[in-house]
C-alpha cells in the first residue's frame, strides 16, 4: 500500500515512465481477468490502454488522491466498468438515442457516442477561444470548483463566472452544429 | 441540495455516495438535465482526448517493443531479407535523415543566463549550463541527470534529452523527452519538447510519431509552428 501511494504520487507529477511500468505489471493479469468475464479478446487490448489512461486521469484530476486498496484492485475496477460497458451489462441512463452508463461503484458517468460525432466536437473545441477553454478545462478537466476556478481566474463573483461557463458550451455547441450541418 | 450543484460536485469529485445516488435519481427523471450532463460528459471526453492524444500511442507502442523482444528475434533475419527487397522494388521516401539534419538545432540556453564577469559564485546548475553553452553535451548530460535527480524541474530535464539529442543519442534523447508529461503542468517547454521529439522520431524514421508530434508543434502558437508546418510538407 504504501509503495502503491508512492506510485500514484509519481503519476501525479506526469511520470509517464511510472504509468508504462504498471502498464506492463498488470497487463497479463488484466487478460485473464478480462477472459473469465468474457470479453472479446481482440477488444482487450484497447480497453486494458482506455484503463490505465483512466488511472492517470483520476490521478491528475485529482479523483484519486489517497488510495483506499491497493492500486492494483483500484486499476481493476476501472477495467471491470469499461468491460461491462463493452458487453452493454452496465446500469444505464437512456435520452433520445443517447446512452450514459453509471458505475456506482467508480461513482462514474460515462458516455456512449459515435466516433465522427466525437471527431466533430474536438475539432470544434480546438476553434474554441482560448478563454472559453481555459474555464472548460478548469472545470471538466482538472476537477475545480467554480469557487476555485473564480478565485484564480479573478471573477468579479460566481454568478459572472457561470453564466461565462454557460456562454462558453453554448458556443461550443453552435460550433459543433455547424460542423455537423456541413458534414 | 439544488440539482446543478450536484452536477458541480460530480465534476470536481466531490460527491459523497448518499449524493451520486440521489443524483442518478433526478437524472432518471429530468431530462433536460440529464441531456445537459451527457453533453458536459462529452466535451470533458473531448478534453481528456486532446490532453491525453499521444498516451494511447504510446501505451501502443510499449506493446509493440515487448512483442519485438519476446517473439520477433527468430524473424529478424527474414524481416531485414523483406526489407532488402522492398527497398530494391520501392522508390525510396523523403530522405528523413536529411531533413533531420537540415532541421536539427540545440535549442537555446533560456534558463541560466550568465552575466560575465560576475563575482558571484557559481551554482551547479550555472556550471551545468555552461557545459552545455560550450558544446560539451556529454558532460552537461551528465550534470544536467544528476540536478534533475535532486530537483525535478522541467526544463532540466527537458535540457538533457537535447543534450542527448545533440550527440545523436537519438533513442536516448526520445526516452528522456517522454519520460515526462509536458502537456499536462502546462510546462513553458511542451511545444519545443514536441518540436525535438518529432524531429528525434523522423530520424529513426519512425513517420507516423514524427507527425504526431509535429502536428502539435504546427497548431500551436509557438514560432516554432511555420517550420514544424513546412517539416510537415515534406512528409505527406
Amino acid at each position: 500500500m504504501i509503495k502503491d501511494q508512492y506510485l500514484v504520487d509519481r503519476l501525479k507529477q506526469n511520470d509517464l515512465k511510472t504509468l508504462d511500468k504498471l502498464y506492463l505489471t498488470y497487463k497479463k493479469e488484466f487478460f485473464l481477468f478480462a477472459r473469465k468475464l468474457n470479453a472479446q479478446e481482440k477488444d482487450v487490448a484497447d480497453i486494458y490502454q482506455e484503463t490505465i489512461i483512466s488511472l492517470y486521469e483520476n490521478v491528475q484530476n485529482g479523483k484519486l488522491e489517497k488510495l483506499t486498496s491497493t492500486l492494483k484492485s483500484y486499476v481493476f475496477a476501472i477495467g471491470k466498468f469499461k468491460i461491462y460497458k463493452h458487453l452493454g451489462k452496465t446500469k444505464k441512463l437512456y435520452h433520445e438515442g443517447q446512452i450514459i452508463h453509471i458505475s456506482e461503484e467508480m461513482q462514474l458517468f460515462e458516455t456512449e457516442a459515435l466516433e465522427e460525432q466525437r471527431q466533430i466536437l474536438r475539432k470544434s473545441w480546438k476553434q474554441l477561444g482560448s478563454k472559453c477553454q481555459q474555464i472548460l478545462e478548469l472545470f471538466y478537466y482538472k476537477g475545480m470548483t467554480l469557487d476555485e476556478i473564480q478565485e484564480v481566474l479573478q471573477y468579479a463573483s460566481k454568478d459572472v463566472l457561470k453564466s461565462q461557463k454557460h456562454r462558453c458550451m453554448a458556443q461550443l455547441r453552435k460550433l459543433a452544429r455547424e460542423r455537423y450541418e456541413k458534414a | 441540495m439544488k440539482k446543478h450543484e450536484l452536477i458541480e460536485k460530480y465534476f470536481s469529485n466531490q460527491l459523497s455516495d448518499e449524493e451520486f445516488g440521489q443524483l442518478e435519481q433526478i437524472l432518471e427523471k429530468d431530462d433536460q438535465l440529464r441531456d445537459e450532463l451527457y453533453n458536459e460528459l462529452e466535451v470533458k471526453r473531448a478534453i481528456v482526448h486532446e490532453k491525453h492524444s499521444t498516451l494511447k500511442n504510446r501505451l501502443q507502442e510499449l506493446d509493440q517493443n515487448t512483442k519485438k523482444k519476446t517473439r520477433w528475434i527468430p524473424y529478424a533475419a527474414a524481416i531485414a531479407l523483406l526489407i532488402g527487397i522492398g527497398s530494391i522494388l520501392y522508390a525510396p521516401g523523403p530522405d528523413y535523415q536529411g531533413l533531420y539534419a537540415d532541421t536539427f538545432e540545440v535549442y537555446p540556453n533560456v534558463i541560466n543566463l550568465v552575466t560575465r564577469g560576475g563575482a558571484e559564485p557559481k551554482n551547479s546548475e550555472t556550471i551545468a549550463f555552461e557545459l552545455y553553452d560550450a558544446g560539451n553535451y556529454d558532460e552537461a548530460v551528465r550534470a544536467f541527470d544528476s540536478l534533475y535527480k535532486k530537483h525535478p524541474k522541467d526544463y532540466l530535464l527537458f535540457y538533457k534529452g537535447v543534450g542527448l539529442l545533440a550527440q545523436d543519442r537519438t533513442e536516448e534523447g526520445i526516452q528522456a523527452l517522454q519520460s515526462y508529461d509536458w502537456e499536462l503542468d502546462g510546462s513553458d517547454f511542451t511545444t519545443a519538447s514536441n518540436w525535438y521529439l518529432g524531429l528525434a522520431h523522423l530520424k529513426q524514421e519512425q513517420v507516423v510519431q514524427a507527425k504526431l508530434f509535429l502536428e502539435k508543434v504546427a497548431a500551436s502558437e509557438s514560432n516554432l509552428n511555420t517550420q514544424a508546418q513546412e517539416l510537415l510538407k515534406h512528409l505527406d
